[in-house]
């Protein structure tokens, strides 16, 4: 990610779409509004431009860009645990906004155990997560010789 | 009532960031304080003309205008 000064006051920061999301680049900008003017240009597909004015005069720019990089960090983490967990969530939810309602419980309970049988058994085990360490390390490394 | 200021400014935004029914919503919002043309460049940008905007808010109404926009846009 480059960043350039177009003049004492402003900042112009080049982000990678391939990097970071619209999405994340949004929030990132969303929870900058009330510290400076931001404003997006560019290309979607090649290099998004964001220009950040800071409110107060006296602020130094180099900070701003600095906090707005990790802010955008944060925000691509957390859609990536978003993306992780939807399912999970919407299950949660789903349980919750059914159990709310005892008429369509049955029927909810019902649609769930479809969806949870259709996601796969835990005794499948389908990422490996059941597999003791050593097993796992054996089959990377081989087995270590002992001295 | 507050000075008005006869300066025109302007602000090019691109669709593929900004949604128009944002633009369209802050130029409502914003009525009050300056007055706002509204041009179609092409397909992918719109072009907003101000002027005619309250003397305190001058130096910002461009940035101001523009976050607005953006937290509208935001989420879409």
């Amino acid at each position: 990610m480059k960043s350039k000064k177009t003049n004492n006051q402003e900042l112009v920061l080049n982000i990678n779409p391939q990097l970071y999301s619209l999405a994340a680049i949004y929030a990132a900008c969303y929870v900058f509004i009330d510290r400076a003017y931001l404003f997006l240009e560019g290309d979607l597909h090649k290099r998004i431009e964001v220009t950040i004015r800071p409110k107060k005069k006296g602020a130094r720019l180099e900070d701003l860009a600095g906090d707005f990089h990790n802010e955008l960090l944060n925000q691509a983490l957390r859609e990536e645990i978003f993306k992780n967990n939807k399912k999970i969530t919407e299950l949660i939810v789903g349980k919750a906004l059914f159990s709310a309602n005892p008429e369509a419980a049955e029927e909810g309970e019902e649609f769930l155990r479809v969806e949870i049988d259709a996601s796969g058994s835990y005794e499948e085990d389908p990422l490996g997560i059941a597999v003791p360490w050593e097993e796992n390390r054996e089959k990377k490394h081989g087995k270590k010789k002992k001295k | 009532m507050e000075k008005r200021r006869k300066n025109k400014k302007e602000i090019i935004f691109s669709l593929d960031f900004y949604r128009p029914e944002a633009i369209e919503a802050a130029i409502r919002d914003f009525s009050e304080t300056a007055s706002f043309e509204l041009e179609k460049t092409d397909g992918k940008k719109m072009k907003v003309v101000i002027s005619d905007c309250e003397a305190s808010l001058e130096p910002v109404i461009r940035e101001e205008f523009a976050n607005y926009v953006l937290g509208l846009s935001y989420g879409k």
